[in-house]
């Protein structure tokens, strides 16, 4: 037997680079180098949808794809300009060029690319579609976020025809009100298109590139390689834990929405490099996140390194699951500083736990999972350090790492997520995600009150019990601003089915498009106040209506939520008919809400 | 070419000014360091008051005026409703005793009637306006106590006179006062508000007006609740009994200069943030930071314009290069310190360019106390007078802007020995609205622009002169200024370096 060197992990290689390695065009070269056919081609349903929309013959219209840079823009236009060129698709003639316009269409494939001319004419494009109230023919355009805005803003300046400045300044007031909230209230926004593909459901996508890398036919080259043959090789280890266990692709892929939930976005590019690394990561570099002394000087692994090693046995212990996946094999810079391995470990998994997960880690038999780190539960177990004469690294490298393991490993426990920062995810995840995947808003009665007892709270102040302040939100009289912490006067209230969960909506609802729940109050009829629920935000709520203090449980929050009392108060109408014969101001007796009117004789 | 300034003669005639008025021809009459920026603020609210009330029996044509040179009324006073508030202990105790409502009612009536001095005297008639108004002497007590929360500064321990409310409407403007002399004094309204008041009178005519509506608007009833409470306690002060006859009638302050840019930009940034679409609690805070920075501004650079000349042909201004709040030391730190060192060397040399000018108007003030022909005693005199004025600008005009730059969290100490310039949250908060007024957001480079050509804040560029910042530090300080836009709620990042300043009371987020 002898150990292989496998192409197919030398391309995935590439992905674990850096930024500049991983351009739709290098990608393809190298496959072709290595002579891998068919390179990583993932197939998002969205990719589908949209190339359908843009080749509508009812209606042409102007897509505009945005995003940041690893998004997936240039590959997608050129996905749908071949899905509709077919066999006339030439790529040399794609590659050669950035902007491509014609009486039957028109194509940017990078905004940025393209020279001042260029951008004149697509600009004009544009506005004349507004002028005209339709599009004469389709026009896609592929652009980062801020370069279509900067360049109408410099078309704005420097044109002298009112009527082109008019509509360029309107068209910019499209771009700008969807690039930031996703949706436009200006006339003709329904024009303009906007496809943000940094608003597509990250989870999916990972999930979905994950699937891919696992179900490539590359790792049939492993067939008859010692490193499989004995079960020895970490690369392949690790290939197989992820390929049999779908309860860990779950786990993992659920921290990706977590932070996609909490207003994180990863680019196509950075969930390549997360998913690859995770197969392919060696050892730990910090020395706490350490087993042993072993060290490695690369960080990743490839077949040729591998059957260099000649302790195998320990690396299987040191080179889990998690030391990719967190970056640990990055170095403790990386780690904490680069994406997405910097957002992974500010969720502060291993540090934070609960009696039940020290428990379940002490206890193997209590458990239905088996972790690597079991092979150092003695040392868990002991009940004196001291006894073992531990070295105080070791002891925080296995406790960290085992609560990591025990998450990656755990079998759907609704308690999971008491590993990390956000503890109530849980709650968040089942009552708000899971309901807005197939409906447009969440009708449960006790997510809603506890929004509402926790806004209470920090409206108001922390002595409100439970019993009071959960079905209606009480919003101070306005001009108490929001420098001041307690309110005194009354205001409108807003029964609880005046306050729905809902989610954005965007310019068309494609499959795989990310959910971004909001907290919505219904002022009037035709009025509404929305609030972003973050994760973040759920969690202090969440906390708060349990008793927390809201000015030290999260002080920036508390003052945000103060803005937002500030202008929910400026908004309402006070349309009480007392409001002239009673001055009404609220006290917190015994922990109940009690409005009570001032009694004063002046009508 | 004409000159940015105007000397005066009479200056020491006019106040009644001892020394010869030399810091006053240079920055005017006055400024001193008691005066914060929350105390220029509630003179300006005072004075506007006072102008409005003049306007409304046609002694002038509008608020804001070049002309106006007056005060023709007294100052808001409102005594009673300040002692209900401050001086009157006794109402703790009725409140907390078993005593019948009745009971309390009148011992705290023969309180009121028993205070000294006519002007806090409680008359019948204000006695009656108490009792009608309130069923309940707890409704009167909570009354009482909800305004009391409203004072700036509670936990000070000024004289009661001196306590102020936050001006949210014309019920709460009233003026310093001395309870002991009976009089006005001029302990803490120092006449800065004066100088503000009179470089908003000097601004651009089409600014003036929008500030007349605005502040009229401000000062007309308000239906709130406060304003409500204010009345049910009080009777309303009858103005026209507070209007001042012709021959005591008060002249303002001085302000040597009839037109700069900067009292422009002034009024137009008080006037957006008299539009903003934002609460009366709110806009005072932004207000007074905008007072504060403007004036430090202004006395800054009258030295940036006058430290190497006695009469230069346009207004200089000084550059603030500013760290966001780090824990290290770095060059923008270090510059930034030895920035303010710089900024306080002009101001003295700028006495030097001047004082000549100003002493030679003064020629015989001097002559008239000193011997005949005794030129040693006449130059004795000079001396002490350009000592006296030296004095005065070390103890109030060079530490002027940093008494109103630390309060609206402009300049710091923290982490090091000396002060340098900073972005705290609070003043940043206040430049946001005043930047982006009721717009939605703005893209960050431009806000960073903004902050550059509106207010000469620099963070991740410095000024040509600036040559020992290093690129890096710079690089990190718009980072750093981005992370804590962020951490407020006030930044949107979207990608590649493109990033919004959102302004958080009209977009949709938190």
């Amino acid at each position: 037997m002898a150990w292989k060197v496998n192409k197919w992990i030398k391309y995935l290689e590439g992905y674990c680079q850096g930024k500049n390695q991983i351009q739709d065009e290098y990608v393809r070269k190298v496959a072709q180098n290595l002579g891998i056919e068919e390179p990583l081609n993932i197939k998002f349903e969205w990719q589908q949808q949209i190339a359908h929309e843009f080749d509508s013959k009812e209606t042409h219209g102007v897509i505009i794809l945005t995003g940041t840079a690893g998004d997936g823009k240039t590959k997608l236009c050129r996905d749908i300009v071949k899905q509709i060129d077919g066999s006339a698709f030439d790529e040399e003639n794609w590659n050669a060029s950035s902007f491509f316009c014609s009486a039957d269409r028109t194509i940017v494939k990078d905004f940025s690319e393209l020279s001042s001319k260029e951008t004149n004419i697509v600009i004009n494009e544009l506005t004349t579609v507004l002028t005209q109230g339709r599009a004469e023919k389709p026009i896609l355009i592929a652009v980062n976020d801020g370069i279509l805005v900067e360049e109408l803003s410099n078309f704005i300046s420097l044109s002298s025809d009112t009527e082109l400045v008019i509509k360029a300044t309107q068209l910019k007031d499209i771009i700008e009100d969807k690039i930031n909230l996703g949706f436009s209230l200006c006339e003709q926004q329904e024009l303009i298109k906007l496809v943000n593909l940094s608003k597509l459901n990250a989870k999916e996508n990972f999930s979905l590139i994950l699937n891919e890398i696992l179900n490539h036919v590359g790792w049939d080259d492993c067939e008859g390689c010692e490193g499989k043959i004995n079960g020895q090789c970490p690369i392949y280890q690790k290939y197989d834990l992820l390929k049999n266990n779908e309860n860990i692709r779950e786990n993992l892929s659920n921290i990706i929405l977590l932070l996609q939930l909490n207003n994180e976005h990863f680019t196509i590019r950075e969930l390549l490099n997360l998913a690859t690394n995770t197969i392919l990561a060696s050892t730990p570099k910090a020395k706490p996140l350490k087993l042993s002394n072993r060290d490695t000087s690369y960080q990743t692994f490839s077949c040729s390194r591998v059957k260099k090693i000649d302790d195998l046995s320990l690396i299987y212990t040191e080179s889990s699951i998690e030391v990719g996946f967190w970056g640990m094999n990055l170095g403790p810079h990386r780690m904490n500083n680069a994406r997405p391995y910097s957002e992974i470990n500010k969720l502060n998994f291993g540090e934070l736990s609960t009696n039940y997960w020290d428990n379940l880690l002490k206890n193997k038999a209590l458990r239905s999972v088996e972790i690597p780190l079991d092979s150092f539960n003695s040392l868990i177990t002991s009940k004196k350090s001291s006894e073992v004469d531990l070295n105080p690294d070791l002891w925080g490298a296995v406790v960290k790492r085992s609560r990591i393991q025990l998450y990656c490993y755990q079998e759907g426990d609704q308690r999971s997520y008491d590993l990390q920062k956000y503890s109530s995810f849980s709650f968040y995840k089942n009552k708000v995600y899971e309901s807005l995947q197939s409906n447009d808003s969440c009708n449960d009665f006790e997510l809603v009150s506890t929004i509402i007892l926790a806004l209470n709270r920090v409206f108001h102040g922390r002595f409100i019990s439970e019993n009071s302040g959960s079905d209606r939100l009480y919003i101070p009289e306005k001009d108490q601003g929001s420098i001041t912490p307690i309110s005194i006067f009354h205001g409108e209230e807003l029964r609880d089915r005046e306050v729905y969960v809902t989610k954005i909506k965007g310019d068309f609802d494609v499959t795989g498009s990310r959910i971004e729940p909001v907290v919505e109050f219904y002022i009037s009829r035709d009025k509404s106040l929305k609030l972003a629920l973050t994760v973040e935000l759920f969690d202090f709520l969440y906390r708060v209506s349990k008793g927390s203090p809201p000015n030290t449980t999260n002080p920036r929050l508390y003052k945000k939520l103060l803005i937002f009392r500030s202008k929910l108060a400026s908004q309402v109408n006070f349309s009480n008919g007392l409001s002239n014969q009673r001055i009404d101001t609220y006290t917190i007796k015994g922990g109940e809400f009690k409005t009570s009117a001032l009694q004063v004789n002046h009508g | 070419m004409d000159s940015l300034h105007t000397y005066s003669s009479e200056l020491n005639k006019q106040y009644g000014i001892k020394n010869i008025p030399i810091i006053e021809n240079i920055w005017g009459h006055r400024f001193r360091t008691d005066q914060t920026p929350s105390i220029l603020l509630f003179e300006l609210m005072c004075v506007i008051e006072s102008q409005l009330q003049a306007k409304n029996v046609g002694l002038i044509n509008s608020i804001f005026n070049p002309e106006n040179d007056k005060l023709y009324f007294k100052h808001r006073q409102f005594f009673k409703l300040r002692i209900l508030i401050y001086q009157n202990e006794i109402l703790e105790t009725l409140i907390n005793s078993k005593l019948t409502d009745e009971e309390k009612w009148e011992r705290q009536f023969d309180h009121l009637k028993a205070l000294e001095g006519d002007l806090f005297q409680f008359k019948d008639d204000d006695i009656e306006h108490i009792r009608n108004n309130f069923s309940t002497f707890e409704s009167f007590y909570n009354a009482v106590n909800i305004l009391s929360s409203l004072t700036f500064d509670p936990l000070s321990k000024k004289r009661w006179t001196s306590k102020f409310i936050y001006p949210i409407s014309s019920e709460y403007i009233w003026c310093d006062f001395d309870n002991k002399r009976q009089s006005e004094d001029r302990r803490f309204f120092c006449r800065g508000g004066e100088i503000v008041y009179l470089m908003l009178c000097r601004a651009d005519h089409r600014v003036r007006e929008e500030l007349e509506e605005k502040f009229e608007s401000w000062l007309s009833p308000q239906n709130n609740s406060f304003a409500k409470l204010a009345n049910l306690l009080v009777r309303p002060e009858v103005r026209k009994d507070l209007k001042l006859r012709e021959e005591v009638r008060k002249d303002l302050g001085y302000l040597p200069y009839h037109q700069l840019p900067i009292f422009s930009e002034f009024a137009q940034d008080l006037s957006n943030i008299l539009s903003l679409e934002l609460e009366r609690l709110d806009k005072v805070k932004v207000m007074i930071d905008i007072i504060g920075y403007h004036i430090g501004n202004y006395i800054l650079s009258i030295g940036e314009s006058y430290h190497n000349t006695s009469n230069p042909t346009e207004l200089k201004r000084p550059n603030y290069l500013v760290e966001i709040l780090s824990k290290v030391t770095n060059s923008i730190r270090k510059t930034s310190i030895q920035s303010i060192s710089t900024q306080r060397n002009k101001l003295k040399r700028s006495l030097a360019t001047r004082v000549g000018d100003i002493v030679s108007l003064y020629e015989d003030v001097i002559e008239a106390e000193t011997e005949l022909e005794d030129n040693s005693d006449k130059e004795r005199k000079i001396s002490k007078q350009i000592e006296n004025a030296e004095s005065y600008l070390a103890t109030h005009i060079s530490n002027y802007p940093n008494v109103c730059f630390r309060e609206i969290g402009f300049l710091s100490k923290k982490n090091t020995r000396s002060y340098r310039y900073v972005l705290t949250e609070d003043f940043l908060h206040s430049l946001v609205l005043t930047i982006l007024g009721n717009e939605k957001r703005m893209e960050y480079s431009n806000f960073k622009n903004d902050l550059k050509e509106r207010y000469s804040i620099f963070v991740d560029v410095t000024p040509d002169n600036y040559q020992e910042v290093i690129q890096r530090d710079l690089n990190r300080n718009s980072k750093n200024l981005a992370s804590l836009l962020y951490q407020m709620g006030m930044l949107r990042h979207l990608s590649d370096a493109c990033s919004y300043v959102i302004n958080p009371y009209k977009e949709d987020s938190v």
